[in-house]
């Protein structure tokens, strides 16, 4: 497992945190470092743990055991109302009583130790009002919003008072997928633009993948692989982490020699499709790559495989198959295709004439280099 | 030929439901508007002077003193019954149930004996008076103006602890946390979360309270010792008292408290509806 740490000293900290409910342990010892202006996802299914580690971190809950640093100070035991963070809840919780400006003044309104001037409060919600394109909305109350703008509401009454860190969770979960897409690009963008640092809960992998600086993926209470999407994605330090996304095929391989001058890459042949192929081998501790003769795991998302009809194609490092099944899915069609060694594979592809099922295809890898899954997490 | 004949069903419907509107319309007309009218009739007995010498002194003061026991009262209930409700819903909910019944079941017991328990208690020889002479407080809850109010507030309360309740449980807990989030403390999260979401319920229950307690007056009789008239107290006397019984004065009074009731009605209606105007639930 690889841990999050960074060069500069982290907006914030998290050592060991731990959590059990009851019988039931939530957080299982979760270490994370988060730095000022990332945006960062906490990516996990329903029930990982991953809301209860942002309830902790905005105070709601509280840890069993272990640390929480915001900005140097140590956090543990701030009670909600002096953390330097605010949440955007799930479904907004927006006062319905208030209008939108007064929901988006709140927060600076209830906090008198930063006495500021009236002129100041207005001149604060009115940018925070036109930052989220909520300014004709002033007056509205949220009831008369739709769930896009009761979702902008709900950011700009979260960012007035300026917090250091923003805590969201699943703020796209109400939204239907086009408009998602939309609050998406919009909130990467006001993210980069003031230069926030964002803590994203979600348990919807792509959208963790488009908006991430980093990601930290949760599984059962305990963090898998905290990485860049591609790492996660590309690159995973388990299985696991590969499993998360689905229809990852994973081929074998033996070791043939290792790469001269490259400690983690080695030459490999895979059985599969027959040809020789140089993987990464992911550090998994031990410096040392595999040995010769040793069994690697090789990743291959469906859409670095390419296939051709057979009559097309007389590529030398391409391997005969069989398509067996085929679904259209709009921006791409999905094979399902068996290997000469019997070994079924998913074939993403974005282009050229459909193929029949029955048809006899080539496969090919599109990458030189391919990822080795770490051994003995089977 | 078949439109026609749905619409036929159709009218036939209506009509029969026109038909069953009957029953309670008699029913209005049979126990509200004929009483009314007598009871207006009477008081209009001879023109405009019942009602000219129900509202000069020393009648005028009762109806004032009779308006200020109410509105005092219902604050009281009001302050003794939210926190009431708001613990109840403060409970898991499988709990809710059964410390709502707890707060409930003394008014499984009949009116008049929980009044005739409070006269008993509250007497100058009675078990509380005592207990707060030695004390130091003479007369705190004794004294007939505060034993009136006692027994008003203890009557009433379960009139307002539902409404509150019934507007508590729907609040959405995390407009609470995320006024915590924003920086409110507890009286902030009460005044601008709380409060507002149960103002409904705060008025739908005050309203409740009030318009009873305005007309009331077993509890003045009984726990007053003699010193309090209301409204409540000088319709009965006029009705039914012993010395000098007089209907058509006794209806004016009733008048009067018809008016103060329905003022207060559709004020708080007027009050409520315009603090919730420009809400629109979602």
């Amino acid at each position: 497992m690889s841990t999050g740490t960074l060069g500069a000293p982290p907006l914030l900290r998290v050592c060991g945190l731990r959590k059990r409910f009851g019988a039931q342990e939530v957080l299982k010892g979760v270490d994370l470092e988060v730095a000022q202006g990332e945006f960062f996802s906490l990516l996990g299914a329903s029930g990982c743990g991953k809301t209860t580690l942002l309830r902790i971190l905005a105070g709601f809950e509280t840890a069993d055991e272990g640390t929480l640093e915001i900005g140097g100070v140590n956090a543990t035991h701030t009670p909600v109302q002096e953390r330097d963070l605010n949440l955007v809840f799930q479904n907004y919780a927006l006062f319905p009583h208030m209008t939108v400006y007064e929901n988006v003044a709140f927060g600076l309104k209830v906090r008198k130790k930063k006495s500021i001037t009236r002129q100041e409060l207005n001149t604060r919600v009115e940018n925070m009002l036109e930052l989220t394109r909520m300014s004709p909305f002033a007056r509205r109350y949220p009831g008369q919003l739709s769930g896009g703008q009761q979702q902008r509401v709900a950011l700009a009454r979260a960012l007035a008072p300026h917090p250091s860190l923003l805590l969201l969770d699943e703020p796209m979960g109400a939204l239907d997928a086009g408009l998602r897409q939309e609050m998406q690009r919009e909130l990467r963008a006001l993210q980069r633009r003031l230069g926030l640092t964002f803590i994203y809960v979600t348990h919807d992998q792509d959208e963790a993948l488009a908006l991430s600086d980093r990601i930290a993926l949760l599984h059962e209470g305990a963090l898998l692989q905290v990485g860049t999407p591609e790492d996660i994605y590309a690159r995973p330090a388990s299985r696991a982490v590969a499993a998360f996304f689905p229809e990852g095929n994973v081929l074998m391989a033996t070791v043939r020699a290792p790469v001269p001058g490259q400690p983690h890459v080695v030459r490999a042949h895979c059985s599969g499709l027959g040809v020789e192929v140089e993987a990464t081998v992911a550090p998994s501790g031990a410096p040392n790559a595999p040995q010769s003769q040793n069994t690697l795991h090789l990743l291959v998302r469906p859409e670095r495989l390419h296939i051709l009809c057979k009559e097309e194609s007389r590529q030398s490092e391409s391997a005969d198959a069989r398509v067996e099944s085929v679904s259209y899915l709009g921006r791409e069609r999905r094979y399902v295709v068996r290997l000469a060694n019997g070994q079924q594979v998913v074939v993403s592809q974005n282009g050229g004439a459909p193929i029949a099922p029955g048809e006899a295809v080539s496969v090919s890898f599109l990458d030189a280099r391919l990822h080795a899954l770490p051994a003995g997490q089977l | 030929m078949k439109a026609r004949t749905q619409k036929h069903t159709a009218v036939s419907a209506s009509r029969k439901v026109s038909f069953l509107a009957l029953a309670p319309l008699a029913w209005l007309g049979a126990f509200l508007v004929v009483p009314l009218g007598l009871i207006l009739i009477t008081g209009f007995d001879s023109g405009l002077h019942h009602y000219a010498r129900a509202l000069q002194p020393p009648f005028s003061s009762v109806i004032w003193s009779s308006v200020v026991l109410a509105v005092a009262s219902s604050v009281f209930c009001l302050g003794v019954a939210f926190p009431v409700a708001w613990f109840v819903v403060t409970r898991t909910p499988r709990w809710r149930a059964p410390w709502l019944a707890v707060f409930l079941t003394p008014f499984l017991l009949n009116f008049l004996v929980r009044i005739y328990a409070w006269f008993v208690l509250l007497r100058p020889e009675g078990a509380l008076a005592r207990g707060l002479g030695t004390l130091g407080f003479q007369g705190l809850l004794t004294s007939s103006q505060s034993a009136v109010v006692l027994g008003l507030v203890y009557s009433y309360m379960p009139f307002l602890i539902l409404p509150l309740y019934a507007v508590l449980e729907k609040l959405d807990w995390r407009q609470l946390e995320a006024a915590r989030d924003l920086g409110a403390n507890a009286w902030q999260q009460a005044w601008h979360v709380v409060v507002p979401h149960a103002r409904p319920g705060i008025l739908a229950g005050l309203v409740l309270v009030f318009v009873p307690m305005m007309g009331e007056y077993c509890v003045p009789r009984m726990l007053g010792g003699g010193m309090i008239s209301t409204l409540g107290t000088q319709i009965e006397s006029q009705f039914l008292g012993s010395v000098k019984p007089n209907w058509p004065f006794g209806a004016a009074l009733a008048g009067v408290l018809m008016i103060i009731v329905g003022a207060a009605l559709t004020l708080g209606f007027k009050f409520g509806k315009g603090l919730l105007g420009g809400r629109d639930d979602a």
